[in-house]
């Protein structure tokens, strides 16, 4: 039998959440393991991007990229200072995405497409995220924690399903030939 | 499977923001409810530590990823029937989980105590405990209950869109 005979064969009997679990814990792995070069490439970009319209829109900020190796960026405003975590930039969510991407039943292409097109759009929705909370922060202070815990973390898994459905609605269902609609 | 994605996000926007809102009146009781059942599990262990209820000031919540989980279900396009099991699933789910993180990291406070006193190190599986304590606190809750609700969905992998009620 050959490997891919045998990986639609194992995928068919694991079933999509197996799957997702299995692809979960292999993507938390290899960000452990490569933690540096996810700052790197994803953290630092999204701090800059979010420092760079919030100076556009009028909020005065600061970027201090010293402790990327410690995983955060710093974002120093007038009255207030962000450290820019993982958690801040997505990045998390950006893994969920990927593992329920690659865990559902759906060509090769058709993954490629959700997992090419998915990198842009979290990167994207996590700079509108900082850039709204810093001009929150700046405008209605008080509200910055509630915004920081609903922009940060819930909106995350809305987003996150969001983009998923939305692949599989007009991606990975057509090229199956199944018309979700 | 979600036929209308901007649709769901929007309600999953609304109800999530009106859900943060109550349950930053709620959590404190909802804490202090967990610490009284975690310190009777304490007790009834002979774990010699009492949890003691902290003061919440403020805007402070505590378990967010609760009125999170909840907002996800109530705007996923299913019927009352279905929702009001699933919720009741999630509830007990993380109730069990964030008991559970309560009363480890009790037991985990003391086995690292008395491990100092020895001048011993800590056991492996205290190590695991502490790691897998710091995932659940993290991403890891989120994560489990996007696969509760992967599971709950249903109808993943066939072309049958299934609403099971």
């Amino acid at each position: 039998m050959s490997l891919l005979a045998l990986y639609s064969r194992l995928r068919q009997g694991l079933g999509f959440c197996a799957l997702f679990a299995l692809y979960l814990a292999g993507l938390a792995l290899i960000f452990d393991r490569l933690e540096s070069v996810f700052g790197t490439l994803y953290l630092y970009p999204v701090s800059w991007a979010a420092a760079f319209l919030l100076d556009l829109v009028g909020v005065p900020v600061q970027l201090d990229s010293g402790p990327l190796a410690a995983g955060f960026c710093v974002l120093e405003m007038e009255a207030i200072v962000f450290h820019v975590t993982f958690e801040c930039t997505g990045v998390f969510a950006l893994l969920i995405y990927f593992a329920a991407v690659l865990a559902y039943p759906a060509s090769v292409g058709s993954r490629a497409w959700g997992l090419l097109a998915g990198g842009p759009a979290f990167f994207a929705y996590s700079v509108a995220r900082l850039l709204v909370l810093g001009v929150v922060a700046r405008l209605a202070p008080d509200w910055t924690q509630f915004f920081h815990l609903y922009l940060l973390v819930f909106m995350n898994v809305g987003f996150m399903l969001f983009a998923w459905s939305s692949w599989v609605n007009r991606v990975a269902q057509p090229s199956r030939g199944h018309n979700p609609s | 499977m979600i036929r209308r994605p901007g649709l769901f996000l929007a309600c999953f926007a609304v109800s999530a923001a009106l859900l943060l809102v109550a349950w930053s009146h709620l959590s404190g009781h909802y804490l202090a409810a967990l610490i009284w059942v975690v310190n009777s599990a304490l007790n009834l262990s002979g774990t010699p530590l009492s949890l003691p209820l902290p003061q919440l000031s403020g805007n402070e919540m505590v378990y967010p990823g609760l009125a999170g989980g909840v907002a996800l279900f109530v705007a996923t396009p299913r019927s009352l029937r279905w929702k009001a099991r699933w919720l009741a699933v999630l509830l007990v789910a993380l109730c069990l989980l964030h008991a559970s993180q309560l009363y480890l990291g009790a037991w985990m406070a003391v086995a690292q105590n008395a491990a100092r006193l020895q001048g011993v190190e800590t056991s492996s599986a205290v190590g695991l405990l502490s790691y897998l304590g710091e995932l659940s606190e993290t991403w890891g809750t989120v994560a489990g209950v996007l696969l509760l609700w992967f599971m709950a969905i249903g109808g993943l992998g066939d072309h049958r869109v299934a609403d099971p009620d």
